[in-house]
Parts: structure tokens; C-alpha cells; sequence
């Protein structure tokens, strides 16, 4: 089976600070990879880059056969991108904020129509379909944003935080829908810092610190490797640089 | 430094304060935050202004505190234009509340009912009366900041024309007028309150403020113009019974009084008036607005508040103008689908309204300014553009041409907007040629600012001269395109929405504001000269409309290589 995303030795700096120090990844079909790190370790920079909004970095990568640099339509073209935090036009409605994205993506407009009223019957949205997205909570609006990432179609999903600020019950149809998207043969490239759920729905972690890959495998590897712990206790053994017990202890004795 | 004056004058009374409850060193404290924040803040004049600073403001209180004075500066006019001082006094008055209504009515939102105060003072251990006491004081040291530059020229004035006891008078009647505007303010947010949305109240803020802006415009256009009207001297403010129902007459009697003694029952009920009316209006906001008042001014800036579903029938048979307009000037495809999203973008973001509307507001002032400035009154001014007049090539001229301004702000604010980052669309999706949505909105541009002022200015023209006029029509629509086309192309090519507003990324626009500017007048003084030469001058016109359909399709091709990228 040809893997559907390969990156090589990728680099990146912002004004000669390396952000991302030589990751090289493999991701076949239908994985979920779950992607790691803390905060400033590189996971915006990498989703970036795959998405084509970052077009000046060292290294190769190819999404599905085609190489990004060379072929950038035909891979965006591959990708559904649900970004974090609602940047969106909010002054627009669902529907005309789908449509528009839907004649990027050069889908024909019937099409469209009849995916996005279903996806946001889906969520419960049918009622606001027509109407501004400025009085949308946080939650309508990351669902429209879901919407729009997949709206086309696409073999492979790269999530930032797709479930901030929804509630418990579209929590679980998200979670739901990323096993099903696997289980049709799409990759999914899921990156958070809610350690439960990607321990939950990823079947392969990966952990990078310091623009670097530090831990790859699945979570029964990475247990294998680091001790029979749970993610958050794993995440942090690799990433952290001192105590946490430590901070929580010095931050009490502040009072002292 | 007048901050902290102002601070301690309001605090001077602090033994009255803390009989009612207050915790003095604590309203200290709250105000000194309030007005630390005050003063980072820009005033209601930098949110029009097009350019937004990179260089966090941080003494906005000289600034509001000149501008003040620069509008009182303008109300002096009232006191030269009239000997009489009642007729003066009214003018200035009337002045005085509208610009002070004006002002307060954005700041209030902004500045004065800061709703995080719920978050952040009310869960502490403050009790109530030095909350309530903290706001009172804060919109007090507001106000004070805003009417005393505002009311120094005036005194000035009075005090060299009248006398001392006229100036002191005078300082009466707008102390008495500012708590009658607070009132009338906060009689108009409760009405608005109750019918409307938290968001519509958002959008009428805003077209307030563009009102304010385009208001101060026209007042400098045209108030130097009534000291040569000879015609105001003729007109004095009388003692008919109907002018009590003006506030300003119950504030100007009380100068009257002082500055022309003059014993009449109207004058004495006027100015009864003057002194109820204020203490009526406090005990009316304290009594029944207030407690509401918070309460409704929460739901202003909970903006994540709870969506109600919408009227399902949005989407109607009959196409809409912007459609048809699509239809007639993009190609199908992204190019009209860029066309529409633009044209919807342009006509809701607020902030983009805020920086164009003003603008064509001064476009208006401009075109009317003709009319006032003749003084012929608006047959003479009519009769000056029939093509049989002498005269007549200048104006026409000048009208036709001087649509061309509406464009300039739209063109260059298309790329701007404070929610850039959404423009990770343009990137993500598989775009192969960004030409066409550069074109699209282009075209939404001057569609939707152009054609309608080129239609405001050549449709009387039309009816006044009929057909001979119809070459110069064509002549002007042909060369104006075809600037403005030009204009779209020149600078740096952004995609619509996605740069932040900042000067950096602005640096080019003053140049192409010059050229456009430039352009018109060449372009104005070409169809001028050739005026009586109709087939060179539809020559004109035609080539004009091809270069512009020329222009268009070679931006429709512009590659991703030509579009600046900000980076994110």
C-alpha cells in the first residue's frame, strides 16, 4: 500500500529560529495519527505546511503520491482542513460561507447544497443555516468549521483541536465520525492537547518536542517503551524539562 | 497629569462618599485603573480615521481633549453671526447637544459601561455604593474631559464680546445642557435596547459614528460660509411660545438674561425649563433607567449569546441586484462567486464600514457644497448644468468626475480587515490562479460604491439636458472605469480580508489616493477640452470601457507569484 503522507527532513524557521528541526513521518491509509506536543513544539507549523499555507520550508513531503512543493493544487485538493479556534467570516451565514469554500474547492454548487444541508442537519444546525454566524456560540461555529473541511470529500483530515468548545454530545459524534472516516480508508491527522481523546481515537501517537519527533507508536508502544502509564504521565516524562509535582509544590509554597 | 486632577476633584468630596457607604481608597483605586484604561483606548474620532495605529495609544485623553476644543472652536461661529444673543445662545446650543449627544452615544458603549466590570469588580469584596459611586465619578471625569475644552472657546468668546457675568451664565446653561444631553442619551439607548438586537444596537453605534465623522466635515465645510451669509443676520430667534419645545432656547435664555437683560415671561419660564428639565431627567435615570439599563447593556456585549433560529425563507426566487449585477460584469466560476462573497462582506463588516462610509459622506458634503455655495439657491444651480449654458462644461465636468472618490477608500480597505486569519480559506483550498478572485472583488468594489454614485450625479444630468447628454455619460463612465481598474491594480496585490489594518501594509495608499486623485483631474480636463467633440469623446468612452474589460482580464490571470502574502 503507497502511504498517504511521507515527510523528509522537513525544516522550518521563522526569522532564523528553527522551529521544526528535521521531522520525517510516514502515515499509511486510514490511520489516525494522533499529533503531539507542547505548546511552541512545532504541531501548528507541521499542519501548516501540509495544508499549503506555509510554503517556505526545507525537506520533502508528499500527500498522496504527489509532492507538495511541485504539486501543491493536487495535494490541497487531498485535504480537508478543520483549523483551530473559529477564524471564520462571521459576518456570513452557514450557507454562504459553505458555498463559497465549496467554489474554492471548484465543487459544483448542487452538491454542495445537498452535502452541507445534510452534514448540518447532521449537527443539529438546520435551523440556523441562514443565519450570521456572529451570534453563533463557540461550539455552532467549530461545526460549521467540521462542515467545511469535509464538505469535499477529502482522503485525508488534518484537525487542529476540532473539539474546542463543544459540548459533551457533539464531543461524541465527532469522535464517532473519526472512527468512521477511518474505518472508509481516510487518514486523519488529528492534533490536540487533550491527551485522553487522542489516546482514545488515535491508533498511531505522535510526540514531538523541540521541532523534533521524540516518540512515535502506537499507545500500547509508547507504553510498552516508557512504563505502564497513561498518556498525560508519558507526554510529560518526554516533554517536560522539570518537576511538575515540583511547580504545583512551589506554587503552594508561594503562600508560605 | 489631567487625569489625575480631575481625579482629585471629583474625590475632593470624599466624607460625602463615605456617608453613603463608599470605601474612599477603593474608588480611588477603580478610578485610577478606569482612566488608566481610558487613555489606551482610541477616542471615537481614530475609529473612523482609515489607518489604524501600530503604536498603542496611550495619552488618547490630549487627544479626545483637542479635538473637543477643536469642535467648540466651531461653535463660536454662532456668537458673529448674530448680534442678537438669544438667536446666538440657541445656535450654540443647539450646536453643542448634537455634537455632545454624538459623541457620548459611542462612548458610552465603549468607554463609560465597561460590562467586564461584572467579571471582574462585582465578584470582589466591593460593596455596592462604592460601585455605583466609581461609575457615577468615572462618567462624571468622562464628560468633564469632553465639555470643558469643549466650552473654552465659547467663554472666551462671550467674555470679550458680552462680559464676564455673560461667560459665567453661559457656563450654567452648559453645565445644565450636558446632564440634559446624558439624559436624552440614556432615554434613546433604552428605546433602542427594546427594539432591537444586541447586534443591530452594534450596527447603529456604528452608523452613529459615521453620522459624527461626516457631520464634522460638512460643519467645517460650511460653517465658515454663514459669516459671510448675510442673510442669518436678518434672522432672529423670537419670543413665540413654540420655542419651548426647543432644549437649546431654555439654555440660550439663561445667556440672554445675563448678557442682554431683558424682562419677559417667556424668557423666565425658559429658563425654569432649563433648571427642572435636568433634575427631572437624573431623578428619572436614577429612579426608573438605571436598574434596567445594566441589566440590557450586558446583553450589548455578550455577543456568543444564545442563537435564536432564523426565518428559514432566505432564499427567494427572485435573484437579487447583486446576483443580476454578477451576472452582467463577472464570468461564472470563482470570479462571481469572489464577486458575491465581497459584495455581502463589504455591505456587513462593521469595521470596514466604519473606515469607507465616512468617506463617502465627504463625497456628499462635496457634492452638495456647489449648490450652498451658489448663491443662486437650487434653480440657479439647476439651470448652470443645462449644456445650452455657458457655464455649464465646468460643472458638469466636476460632477461627473468627482464619483470617481467613492472608490478610492473601498479599493484599498478591501484587503484589510481585523479577522485576517480567516483568509487561511484562499490558502488551503486547491486555487489554481487567484486572479479571478482578485478580480471578483475588484469588481464587487466599484460595483457596489461606484455605479451608485455615478448614478446619483448623471441622472439629474440626464433629465435636465436628455439625450446630448448621453455621450458625455458614456465619456465619463468609460474613463472613470478604466481608473478605477487601474487603481485596483496598483500596489500591492492582497487577498480581499486578509492583511491586518496596520500602516506597514497601508504605506502604498496615499500614493494611489494621489494618482487616483490626479487621474481624475486629468481625465476631467481632457473631457473638458475636447467637450464639443462628441465623436471623439464616445471614442473616448469606448476605449475607456475596453481598457477597463483589458485590465480585468489580465488581473483574472494574476498568479499566486504577484499576491502579497501576510504571513500568519
Amino acid at each position: 500500500m503507497e502511504p498517504m503522507i511521507v515527510i523528509k527532513n522537513l525544516w522550518k524557521s521563522y526569522q532564523h529560529t528553527p522551529v521544526l528541526k528535521g521531522i520525517d513521518l510516514t502515515v499509511m491509509p486510514g490511520q489516525v495519527i494522533g499529533y503531539i506536543g507542547p505548546n511552541g513544539a512545532g504541531k501548528s507549523t507541521t499542519v501548516k505546511i501540509l495544508c499549503g499555507l506555509l510554503a517556505d520550508f526545507e525537506g520533502e513531503v508528499w500527500v498522496a503520491g504527489y509532492n507538495l512543493r511541485q504539486q501543491p493544487l493536487e495535494v490541497k485538493k487531498q485535504i480537508g482542513f478543520i483549523p483551530e479556534l473559529a477564524d471564520l467570516y462571521e459576518t456570513l451565514t452557514p450557507h454562504e460561507f459553505l458555498h463559497f469554500m465549496a467554489a474554492l474547492y471548484g465543487m459544483p454548487a448542487g452538491l454542495a447544497e445537498q452535502r452541507m444541508q445534510r452534514m448540518l442537519a447532521a449537527f443539529g444546525l438546520q435551523d440556523h443555516i441562514h443565519q450570521r454566524m456572529d451570534t453563533f456560540s463557540k461550539g455552532m461555529r467549530q461545526k460549521v468549521l467540521i462542515t467545511s473541511g469535509l464538505l469535499h470529500n477529502p482522503n485525508i483530515i488534518i484537525m487542529d483541536e476540532p473539539l474546542s468548545g463543544l459540548d459533551a454530545n457533539s464531543v461524541i459524534i465527532v469522535k464517532e465520525l473519526i472512527s468512521k472516516l477511518a474505518a472508509e480508508g481516510k487518514t486523519i491527522f488529528y492534533c490536540s492537547h487533550m491527551m485522553d481523546v487522542v489516546e482514545k481515537v488515535s491508533d498511531r501517537i505522535v510526540l514531538i518536542n523541540d521541532g523534533q519527533v521524540v516518540a512515535d507508536g502506537s499507545f500500547e508502544q509508547l507504553k510498552a517503551q516508557q512504563g505502564n502509564q497513561s498518556l498525560e504521565r508519558i507526554f510529560a516524562n518526554l516533554t517536560a524539562n522539570s518537576s511538575l509535582d515540583q511547580a504545583a509544590t512551589d506554587l503552594m509554597d508561594a503562600f508560605k | 497629569m489631567i487625569n489625575r486632577g480631575l481625579l482629585n476633584a471629583v474625590l475632593w468630596p470624599a466624607a460625602l462618599y463615605k456617608r453613603a457607604g463608599a470605601d474612599t481608597s477603593l474608588l480611588r483605586t477603580i478610578l485610577t485603573y478606569k482612566l488608566t484604561m481610558d487613555d489606551r483606548r482610541p477616542n471615537t474620532f481614530h475609529r473612523t480615521s482609515q489607518q489604524r495605529q501600530e503604536k498603542p495609544v496611550s495619552t488618547a485623553t490630549i487627544g479626545t481633549m483637542l479635538l473637543a476644543a477643536a469642535i467648540g472652536l466651531l461653535f463660536i461661529v454662532s456668537f458673529f453671526v448674530s448680534a442678537d444673543a438669544l438667536t446666538a445662545a440657541v445656535l450654540y446650543f443647539s450646536m453643542l447637544i448634537v455634537m455632545l449627544a454624538l459623541t457620548l452615544i459611542t462612548d458610552f458603549t465603549n468607554v463609560l459601561i465597561d460590562v467586564r466590570d461584572n467579571f471582574i469588580i462585582l465578584p470582589k469584596p466591593v460593596n455596592d455604593a462604592t460601585f455605583i459611586i466609581s461609575r457615577i465619578l468615572h462618567i462624571t471625569i468622562h464628560v468633564c474631559k469632553i465639555i470643558l475644552p469643549m466650552s473654552i472657546p465659547g467663554i472666551i468668546t462671550v467674555i470679550f464680546r458680552y462680559h464676564p457675568a455673560a461667560a459665567i451664565a453661559l457656563f450654567a446653561g452648559i453645565l445644565l445642557a450636558t446632564v440634559f444631553t446624558i439624559f436624552l442619551i440614556n432615554v434613546l439607548y433604552l428605546l433602542v435596547l427594546r427594539f432591537s438586537s444586541p447586534e443591530r444596537f452594534k450596527n447603529i453605534i456604528a452608523g452613529i459614528q459615521i453620522a459624527f465623522a461626516v457631520i464634522i466635515y460638512a460643519a467645517y465645510q460650511l460653517v465658515p460660509r454663514l459669516f459671510s451669509d448675510t442673510a442669518m443676520n436678518n434672522t432672529e430667534v423670537g419670543y413665540n411660545g413654540l420655542w419651548l419645545l426647543a432644549p437649546p432656547y431654555w439654555f440660550a435664555a439663561i445667556f440672554k438674561l445675563a448678557a442682554q437683560p431683558l424682562l419677559r415671561p417667556i424668557l423666565l419660564v425658559a429658563i425654569g425649563l432649563a433648571i427642572l428639565m435636568p433634575i427631572l431627567g437624573i431623578w428619572l435615570v436614577s429612579r426608573y433607567f438605571a436598574p434596567t439599563f445594566n441589566r440590557k447593556l450586558g446583553q450589548i456585549a455578550g455577543s456568543s449569546g444564545e442563537a435564536k433560529p432564523a426565518a428559514k425563507a432566505a432564499i427567494t426566487a427572485r435573484p437579487k441586484y447583486s446576483q443580476l449585477l454578477s451576472r452582467l460584469i463577472t464570468s461564472p466560476g470563482l470570479e462571481r462567486e469572489s464577486f458575491l462573497f465581497n459584495w455581502k462582506m463589504m455591505l456587513r463588516n462593521r469595521d470596514f464600514k466604519l473606515k469607507v462610509y465616512p468617506g463617502i459622506g465627504y463625497f456628499l458634503v462635496l457634492a452638495i457644497m456647489p449648490i450652498i455655495r451658489s448663491n443662486k439657491g437650487i434653480d440657479g444651480f439647476l439651470a448652470s448644468l443645462q449644456l445650452t449654458e455657458s457655464g455649464s462644461r465646468f460643472s458638469i465636468v466636476v460632477m461627473l468626475y468627482m464619483s470617481g472618490f467613492v472608490v478610492v477608500t473601498s479599493l484599498q480597505q478591501l484587503a484589510f480587515s481585523d479577522f485576517f486569519k480567516a483568509g487561511w480559506i484562499f490558502r488551503s483550498t486547491p486555487v489554481a490562479v487567484p486572479g479571478p478572485i482578485q478580480a471578483g472583488a475588484a469588481k464587487a468594489a466599484i460595483a457596489q460604491f461606484f455605479i451608485p454614485a455615478f448614478t446619483l450625479v448623471s441622472l439629474p444630468l440626464l433629465i435636465i439636458n436628455g439625450w446630448p447628454m448621453l455621450v458625455h455619460l458614456l465619456t465619463a463612465f468609460g474613463s472613470l472605469s478604466l481608473l478605477c481598474a487601474a487603481v485596483s491594480i496598483a500596489g500591492e496585490q492582497y487577498l480581499p480580508w486578509s492583511a491586518p489594518a496596520n500602516k506597514q501594509n497601508q504605506g502604498g495608499s496615499v500614493l494611489i489616493a494621489l494618482m487616483l486623485l490626479f487621474g481624475l483631474a486629468i481625465l476631467g480636463v481632457i473631457h473638458g477640452l475636447l467637450f464639443h467633440f462628441p465623436l471623439i469623446l464616445t471614442g473616448i468612452g469606448v476605449a475607456g470601457i475596453a481598457g477597463t474589460w483589458l485590465i480585468f482580464r489580465s488581473l483574472k490571470q494574476y498568479s499566486w507569484k504577484r499576491i502579497s502574502t501576510y504571513r500568519y
